[in-house]
């Protein structure tokens, strides 16, 4: 089974490498002190099995385990040191978690878990529950940490970047990635729309069409083709056009922020 | 502390907001006075003054029928029936008196006024109706004999503005009365409600406080010291010592509002020593020599979550070095304190922590407008806070309480 190690802290990663090291079956393959060169590596190397600390004061581990891609999603234990709202977010979710500090035979036992999921549930399985516990984290942390920021990772020019979540203007679908815009710059990130989505739940996203959704904080302009879609240019100037399946869904939008005469 | 303590930290915040916003709720409420003394007040001077009028129109009757032969005065009855048909009117004036009440007055006597008037007015009306609801025909019409010549003889109207008159007055008394009390009630209620409000104040300190030691970092804190037992156990010795020193001293400040800057800043050199031993890899310290500290005093824990944000913030979001800089000088009659940390090369803003928020709400508290605290980046690249207080030379007694 091969491991990857994601801790902020050198005794945090010391540790979990000694415990692994004592495992025979277990290939340690990297440990990464921050989430940027970790996201690269995993993609490239696609471990089973990864050990992620979530510092719970800021989202950086949460934008980690957002990057990861659903077909080759590894299976992840969190390690915290202390939160009892994600300790509930985990046990309802079934989500394997180490609680700092740990010895060798909650390691173990917390490992034999994960052996057994990893047997038992498909990689997108896993997926699917980890952006339930990942949106109900965020909420948490938000209610706790109010003006807590989404950052998301994603990639341009061939280097990765932390993209602030309220910056995004527009999101589109482009096979197997989805592009973001924010003013000038754009990014690419390898997820589906729906994930997104999921992603930018804190944000007013509009889904415009089938592959593309627009953040309507940052929309400025509004018009309607002769047909009746309708064409929002954003802040940084990027135009997008409606279309005809998600043509009232808008309408109803923009409705609700007309000043209302009655 | 218990593990209890810590994991109480978040709660007592939020009781607390709780409490207040309840409060608030209540103070709208109780501006009204309660219904049932309201009730109580009025029928009960209602009735003194009923019992008051009937007695001295049948005494005057008495009287002036033994001189005269005439019975001027309306009999006992219909005087009875009167004060009972106006007691519903004498309610709903009050009511609507004190619901409109006095401020702006100029404003408000235009209500106030014309409700007293009419109330008054309709004493004559009452007393016709008592009469005729009580008194057999004949007697009515011996009493009335203006019925026959007509509506409104000036006799009439000289009968009701004697009325009118008597009534006002007492309407009057009856307000002040009624108006008394709902100020009392008033004045009751907020009373409780600043006592509420110490409460609540008192427990957002205490929690305020509780939390100049994140969780997070005491629990992560605990897992290094339990990978220093196996790997060098001199280190893990000293950090626990280190920690209990921490832990002694949190709690001895918990239960003061001022420390000597020396105390202060030791507490801030344990702290800064702990979170080393966990980023030996990437933090350095650098604190002010013990020897060249100025011997005032400071608000209990102000420098600590500085020195907490500068760790985290400095930290976030690269994997280089940081250097941490706290340094404490007297300039111009002020007591500067000083927390500057590097940064990510590309950081944008960051956002203050909430013990960052609670440092400036504690110097509003301690000395009112004559401390400044900025919290911002600098210009080489780091972020800079300051803290700038009035230079205490002894200590102060009582500040905060």
């Amino acid at each position: 089974m091969k491991v990857m190690i994601v801790d902020d802290e050198l005794a945090g990663r010391r540790m979990l490498r000694e415990y692994c090291a004592a495992q025979a079956d277990l290939e340690l393959i990297g440990e990464f002190a921050d989430g940027l060169a970790a996201l690269e590596q995993i993609r490239l190397r696609a471990p089973d099995l990864l050990f992620l600390d979530i510092q719970m004061d800021t989202l950086d581990g949460i934008a980690l385990a957002r990057a990861l891609d659903p077909g080759t999603m590894p299976l992840i234990v969190f390690v915290t040191a202390y939160n009892h709202y994600a300790l509930e977010a985990f046990e309802v979710s079934a989500m394997d978690y180490l609680l700092k500090p740990f010895d060798e035979e909650r390691f173990g036992r917390s490992l034999e878990r994960a052996r057994q999921r990893l047997s038992t549930h498909s990689a997108s399985e896993r997926h699917t529950a980890l952006s339930g516990v990942l949106n109900q984290l965020e909420q948490q942390i938000r209610t706790i940490h109010p003006g807590t920021r989404t950052r998301l990772l994603a990639e341009a020019g061939g280097r990765m970047h932390v993209v602030d979540a309220d910056l995004i203007e527009v999101v589109e679908a482009d096979r197997n990635y989805v592009l973001l815009r924010a003013g000038r710059d754009s990014y690419q990130a390898r997820s589906t729309l729906q994930q997104a989505e999921a992603a930018l739940q804190f944000q007013p996203m509009l889904r415009l069409s089938r592959s593309c959704l627009v953040n309507m904080n940052h929309v400025r302009e509004v018009s309607r083709t002769p047909r009746g879609d309708f064409i929002l240019v954003v802040s940084g100037g990027t135009t997008v056009t409606s279309s005809e399946g998600f043509r009232d869904k808008v309408r109803d939008y923009l409705a609700g922020l007309k000043i209302s005469t009655t | 502390m218990s593990a209890q303590t810590w994991a109480n930290v978040r709660p007592p915040v939020t009781e607390t907001t709780a409490a207040l916003s309840g409060m608030a709720g209540s103070a709208l409420v109780s501006v009204r006075p309660a219904r049932l003394p309201f009730f109580a007040i009025v029928t009960g001077y209602w009735l003194y003054v009923t019992l008051s009028n009937v007695l001295y129109a049948t005494s005057m009757n008495t009287g002036l029928a033994a001189v005269t032969g005439v019975e001027p005065f309306a009999p006992a009855a219909a005087r009875i029936a009167q004060h009972l048909l106006l007691f519903p009117a004498l309610l709903l004036c009050y009511w609507g008196s004190l619901r409109t009440g006095w401020r702006p007055l100029w404003r408000k006597l235009a209500v106030q006024l014309p409700l007293a008037a009419a109330f008054g007015l309709m004493a004559k009306p009452a007393l016709d109706l008592g009469d005729y609801l009580f008194l057999p025909k004949h007697e009515m019409v011996e009493l009335a004999p203006h019925a026959a010549m007509g509506w409104l003889t000036s006799a009439d109207l000289a009968l009701w503005s004697a009325s009118a008159t008597n009534f006002l007055l007492q309407y009057g008394f009856g307000l002040a009365l009624v108006t008394a009390f709902s100020l009392y009630q008033r004045f009751r209620d907020s009373e409780l409600r600043v006592a509420a409000i110490e409460k609540a104040w008192t427990a957002a300190r205490l929690a305020a406080l509780r939390m100049q030691l994140s969780p997070h970092t005491l629990f992560n804190l605990l897992h290094v010291i339990r990978g220093q037992v196996a790997w060098d156990p001199r280190t893990a010795q000293s950090m626990i010592v280190q920690l209990a020193d921490l832990l002694r001293r949190l709690l001895a400040a918990g239960e003061q509002d001022f420390s000597r800057l020396r105390e202060e800043l030791q507490f801030v050199r344990l702290y800064l020593q702990l979170q080393q031993q966990r980023f030996i890899d990437r933090l350095t310290v650098e604190l002010p020599a013990e020897e060249q500290l100025p011997d005032v005093w400071v608000p209990s824990l102000i420098l600590q979550p500085l020195a907490e944000n500068a760790v985290v913030h400095g930290l976030a979001r690269h994997d280089g070095p940081v250097g941490i800089r706290v340094e404490a000088l007297i300039d111009d009659d002020a007591l500067v304190l000083r927390v500057r940390n590097d940064m990510a090369p590309a950081s944008s803003v960051v956002t203050a922590g909430i013990g960052v928020a609670n440092v400036s709400e504690r110097l509003a508290v301690h000395f009112t407008g004559a401390a400044r605290f900025r919290s911002e980046p600098d210009d080489r690249g780091g972020w800079t806070a300051e803290i700038r207080i009035p230079v205490l030379r002894t200590r102060p007694s009582g500040a905060a309480q």
